[in-house]
């Protein structure tokens, strides 16, 4: 009898701890910000990469150009740790961190099928001089002038969002974001 | 006559935790939460309940349950010995094994917590669909806190402070009270089929009570109890295997071998 009521008063105090905890874990893990860094090459869609990335980081190592880095714990428990591309980081699509990913959260593509992101050219400082088209010919052949060779111009559904283009911009006129990524969905090898 | 050598199980335990320390934290790619070879992988087992009921396309529940396969099975065989034998906090807090301890766990002191945070951040895992304890993990942590480049990471280091700073409390506190890792373990350890048991008619406790005990003494996990020495058995749930009970014994009264199937779940 005693040991009845010893075992019965335990499970109310399990219960109690299990339902306090998940309630202060699930508030508390809430607070996030939403990403809108380019996420690696392969990075699966977007819900889902937070679930399967282990957030080992070796795909930061392995990059060689070391423009991936880990999310800091200041945007929420959901991203933290996970990998991003630093803003205006040039991907010279190695694919090195793909193959360094164990858990699937990038996955296995080919460099013709990438696309991180999609470069913008801000009108109001771009001075059309097109010295970013050479480099992006031998990458992409996004940029492209105007039939009337005056202006240039971004085809958004064939750039990659490797950000070559950035540095050869003197005016700063080009940005590039994760918009229109082609993120796989998720297949084990 | 059978040689009895005491303290064996000690140098066997540090060779194993140090070589396993070595292998996660600095060779394998993602430490304990997921080894993979080709299209075979090792996965945590808490890790991967955490992303099964996260992911709500349940794409991942093949894979992963295949992964948890070793670990499970494992387990079930000879229960924490991950624990015990394998886990770089483990290890980690076993160097802290001599420090002089402050008594401020007394809220916390109860193996039932670990289970209620377990279930806790499964349940949160499923609200929130991402693993929501493998973000602070320090096991984790542990394993990811020294990068290729043998560069140290502060950041994933910090989440060690708390298993630490338990240590303070009392032996293996992180370990006992609160790691989930350790509590699914625990769970599927409870029916364990290889273990530590006492030879009740060598056990000199046994027959006088108040008398020696060198074995609860040891116990990081304080998986011996007073019924301990009457039934013979030793909490499935708490045991971690590491056999310092077998080396405290003056009297060979520990016996590693398979466990009776009708024992009370503790």
């Amino acid at each position: 009898m005693d040991n009845e009521r010893l075992s019965r008063r335990s499970f109310i105090g399990f219960a109690g701890k299990f339902a306090l905890a998940s309630v202060i874990l699930s508030v508390f893990g809430q607070a996030s910000t939403e990403v809108d860094a380019r996420r690696p090459p392969g990075a699966v869609e977007e819900p889902l990469f937070s679930g399967i990335c282990v957030r080992c980081g070796r795909c930061a190592e392995v990059c060689p150009q070391k423009i991936i880095t880990l999310l800091p714990l200041s945007v929420g428990l959901r991203n933290a740790n996970t990998p991003v591309l630093t803003s205006n980081g040039v991907c010279k699509r190695e694919l090195d961190c793909i193959q360094a990913c164990p858990s699937g959260a990038l996955q296995k593509i080919t460099t013709a099928e990438l696309k991180i992101g999609t470069a913008i050219i801000n009108e109001a400082r771009c001075r059309n001089c097109g010295l970013c088209i050479p480099t992006c010919t031998q990458i992409a052949d996004a940029i492209k002038w105007t039939a009337d060779k005056k202006k240039v111009y971004i085809e958004s559904d064939v750039c990659v969002g490797c950000a070559a283009c950035i540095p050869e911009c003197p005016w700063n006129a080009i940005s590039v974001s994760s918009a229109n990524a082609r993120r796989p969905s998720f297949r084990w090898r | 006559m059978r040689m009895k050598l005491r303290g064996n199980f000690k140098l066997l335990r540090w060779t194993i935790q140090a070589a396993s320390f070595v292998f996660f934290v600095l060779i394998a790619v993602a430490g304990v939460c997921l080894i993979t070879q080709g299209s075979f992988g090792i996965s945590c087992i808490f890790g991967a309940l955490q992303r099964i009921l996260a992911d709500p396309v349940w794409s991942l529940l093949s894979m992963l349950l295949l992964f948890t396969a070793v670990p499970v099975f494992g387990t079930i065989l000879l229960g924490r010995a991950f624990c015990g034998w394998f886990c770089p906090v483990g290890t980690i807090l076993d160097t802290f094994s001599r420090i002089p301890r402050v008594n401020f766990l007394k809220p916390l002191a109860n193996p039932v917590n670990k289970f209620a945070l377990a279930a806790g951040f499964l349940t949160s895992s499923a609200f929130l669909k991402y693993p929501s304890f493998c973000t602070v993990c320090p096991i984790k942590g542990t394993c990811n806190s020294v990068s290729l480049g043998a560069a140290l990471r502060p950041t994933e280091l910090a989440v060690l402070a708390v298993p630490i700073a338990l240590e303070l409390g009392g032996k293996k506190a992180w370990c006992r009270y609160l790691c989930p890792v350790g509590a699914t373990l625990a769970f599927l350890s409870m029916r364990k089929f290889l273990g530590f048991r006492i030879d009740t008619s060598r056990c000199v406790r046994s027959s006088q009570p108040g008398t020696w005990g060198m074995c609860a003494q040891v116990c990081p996990t304080n998986a011996i109890s007073e019924t301990s020495f009457k039934t013979g058995e030793i909490s499935g749930s708490e045991c971690i295997t590491c056999g310092r009970c077998y080396d405290a014994c003056r009297h060979d009264a520990l016996k590693f071998g398979k466990l009776s199937g009708d024992r009370a779940i503790q």
